[in-house]
């Protein structure tokens, strides 16, 4: 466990130390204004990415000496990580139907990529394809539409093809 | 404020308002995964739309709902519905399997009914006064307040405490993009216009709990299923006499670690639990369906969901994530909790008060109304659940601003979330970093113009040192706790046999 934790923080480290690099070059690009005052806009902002930095090199300093401890009692091994893997990878396949719900929701409007969204998770999940699916998504997409758009008013995209209607 | 807080139950639609909260947040915490904080957050972009005091009241009593509702899964199926409702699982559960599930179910009702009754009253007597206190702020008390505030990330670290620290700066850093609050020159806004006015918490906080959670249940199995028919049953008189104790155990542990930020319901669920081992004259039927075991959590959980608001509403420091969520909506709705809320948005705090008072009634009637419901909600296809909450997150956002550059800013936190999640980073101190850093820093910058660059300004405030040397002492303390926590477990060790 002491192993798998030394791991996590490593990659923890690095990748907090690379936020705060980001941040900070981010911070040399701030105007600077005569309106200013003694601390400056970018004054506290650099602050917190030297403090960030400081914390991942806790980190990974910590996680290098867990590391060394583990091989001196011959208990370290690194081990291919395959349900964390199939979790990554699950998740990483959610994302991109969400970004395609992004990508086409100005296209093709709320109620038919809301529903193309509801078919494609259940798909994704472990659903064959079925009728019931498919009903399922449009009767749930037109619920939505008539919470959202008839009964709070709120102005989701109808989509690009209605003006070609 | 009686007089108001009735004026407002028959001229506006506060009584509507709360049966929709707290029926909401009982089917939000009997879904498995789906946190008090989730089921809140999930409901944000619908008040976006409604008055002030009507999306704050029907946010406060989601809370309590999700309390309670995290219940019914700890017991049916042995899956707290809510991290709090942990505890309620080991006695719930095996109550369940001696054949009494209605008589489980009852009791926890009536626990938690119990200690939402003690927790409006605590809620109502502490709030004020020390908002009062907190009418003196100078800037610098603003500053040392959000230091305190942030020195809750002390306790809330855990075995963890660099990465705690480390999450708390990155809230701080999203709370720095936008314009600065001195100079109002552009930070971190890459000449993006929808940047200029910062990034909303709200937005981050649905992505950190619900998208992410969302992504984790993506590779996770189906959870069990309700068998049978169960009916709800109250307990006799003999029986509420001997839940008494292990109720009033509950309520004031529940209380103070709801006060106490960053403790957490779970903790005081299980502390709760153990108090009420120790003093009962059943120990021995504690783990094998204990009335009391199933009691003691139940009300300490109610009780905790109010204490949490105290600091909220007095200080504008959220204590847990779900308060996190409800100081969100009040930024939507253009309020900031402190002190100045009671002075500046009386109306708000009554409907707060009302929907409070009115919770644990509205609680009995729901909890009896829609078990039915639940259970069959419980047993639904996750499949199907999992895809219509994704479509509830995404469309619930869109709403805010009708905008898709926000439903872009939840993706990316949801993803941020995720990645938090497996390296075992804790979310609350960032939302404490994104909700406090802009207090902080416009209040340093502040004191530091007021006293031409002065330091010493913030140990001459009276208030501001008092506060700064409460957050070295609570950093010092959780310091202590963890290092006597280790020492001992090291001893332990030692002291074992092999």
């Amino acid at each position: 466990m002491g192993n798998r934790s030394s791991v996590k923080d490593l990659v923890s480290g690095l990748l907090l130390l690379a936020v705060a690099g980001g941040y900070y070059w981010g911070c040399g690009l701030i105007r600077h204004s005569s309106l200013s005052d003694s601390v400056g806009a970018d004054g506290f902002p650099r602050a917190l990415a030297f403090v960030l930095g400081g914390l991942a090199l806790v980190l990974i300093l910590k996680s290098i000496v867990l590391g060394v401890r583990a091989c001196r009692r011959g208990s370290a091994q690194l081990q291919w990580d395959s349900q964390l893997m199939r979790s990554i990878l699950r998740m990483l396949g959610l994302l991109a139907l969400s970004i395609g719900y992004l990508l086409i929701l100005p296209i093709a409007g709320y109620v038919l990529s809301l529903m193309l969204l509801l078919w494609s998770v259940i798909v994704y999940q472990g659903k064959r394809f079925s009728w019931r699916a498919v009903l399922v998504a449009a009767g749930g997409a037109f619920v939505f539409w008539v919470i959202f758009v008839m009964v709070l008013s709120i102005p989701l995209p109808a989509g690009a093809w209605v003006k070609w209607l | 404020m009686l007089t108001q807080v009735l004026h407002m139950y028959v001229s506006t639609p506060l009584v509507a308002m709360v049966f929709l909260g707290v029926a909401w947040g009982i089917i939000g915490g009997v879904l498995p995964g789906i946190s008090a904080s989730i089921t809140m957050a999930l409901l944000v972009p619908f008040t976006y739309t409604m008055s002030a005091p009507m999306a704050i009241a029907l946010l406060a009593t989601t809370y309590v709902g999700a309390e309670y509702g995290g219940s019914v899964p700890a017991i049916l199926i042995n899956t707290p519905g809510t991290n709090s409702a942990a505890a309620t699982t080991i006695d719930g559960y095996a109550m369940k399997c001696l054949g009494r599930p209605g008589e489980a179910l009852g009791i926890s009702l009536y626990s938690a009914t119990l200690g939402s009754i003690v927790g409006v009253i605590m809620l109502t007597v502490l709030t004020k006064p020390l908002a009062t206190i907190a009418l003196m702020f100078t800037p610098m008390s603003y500053f040392a307040l959000g230091v305190l505030g942030l020195s809750v990330i002390a306790s809330v670290s855990g075995d963890a405490p660099v990465k705690a620290l480390a999450t708390g700066v990155i809230g701080m850093m999203v709370a720095t993009v936008g314009s600065d609050p001195v100079s109002g020159v552009g930070r971190f806004t890459f000449g993006s216009p929808d940047l200029l006015s910062g990034i909303e918490p709200i937005l981050v906080m649905v992505g950190l709990f619900a998208v992410s959670e969302m992504f984790v249940q993506a590779s996770k199995a189906d959870w069990g299923l309700v068998e049978g028919k169960v009916r709800l049953r109250f307990p006799g008189r003999q029986l509420r006499r001997r839940l008494f104790r292990p109720q009033m155990i509950g309520a004031a542990i529940g209380t103070f670690e709801g006060i106490m930020p960053g403790a957490g319901g779970a903790v005081a669920s299980f502390i709760a639990y153990n108090e009420a081992r120790r003093w009962s004259h059943h120990k021995e039927e504690f783990g094998h369906g204990s009335p009391e075991g199933i009691a003691a959590p139940e009300t300490s959980n109610a009780a905790d969901a109010y204490g949490a608001l105290i600091p909220l509403l007095s200080f504008g420091i959220p204590g847990s994530n779900s308060s996190a969520v409800l100081l969100g909506a009040f930024l939507i709705q253009g309020l900031t909790p402190g002190p100045q809320l009671f002075k500046e948005a009386g109306n708000v705090i009554n409907g707060l008060y009302g929907g409070m008072f009115l919770a644990p009634i509205v609680l009995v009637i729901l909890g009896l109304l829609i078990l039915p419901a639940c259970i069959w909600l419980v047993n639904r296809p996750k499949i199907y659940l999992m895809a219509f909450i994704f479509a509830l997150i995404l469309s619930g956002v869109y709403s805010i601003h009708n905008s898709i550059f926000d439903l872009g800013i939840v993706l990316v936190a949801g993803v941020a979330g995720y990645v938090m999640r497996v390296l075992d980073m804790p979310f609350l101190p960032a939302v404490l970093g994104l909700v406090l850093g802009s207090m902080v820093e416009s209040n340093f910058r502040r004191s530091l113009v007021l006293s031409d660059g002065d330091y010493g300004i913030f140990l001459h405030d009276h208030i501001s040192a008092a506060f700064l040397a409460v957050s070295v002492l609570f950093i010092g303390g959780s310091f202590c706790v963890q290092l006597w926590a280790r020492v001992r477990t090291g001893m332990r060790v030692r002291s074992s046999p092999g």
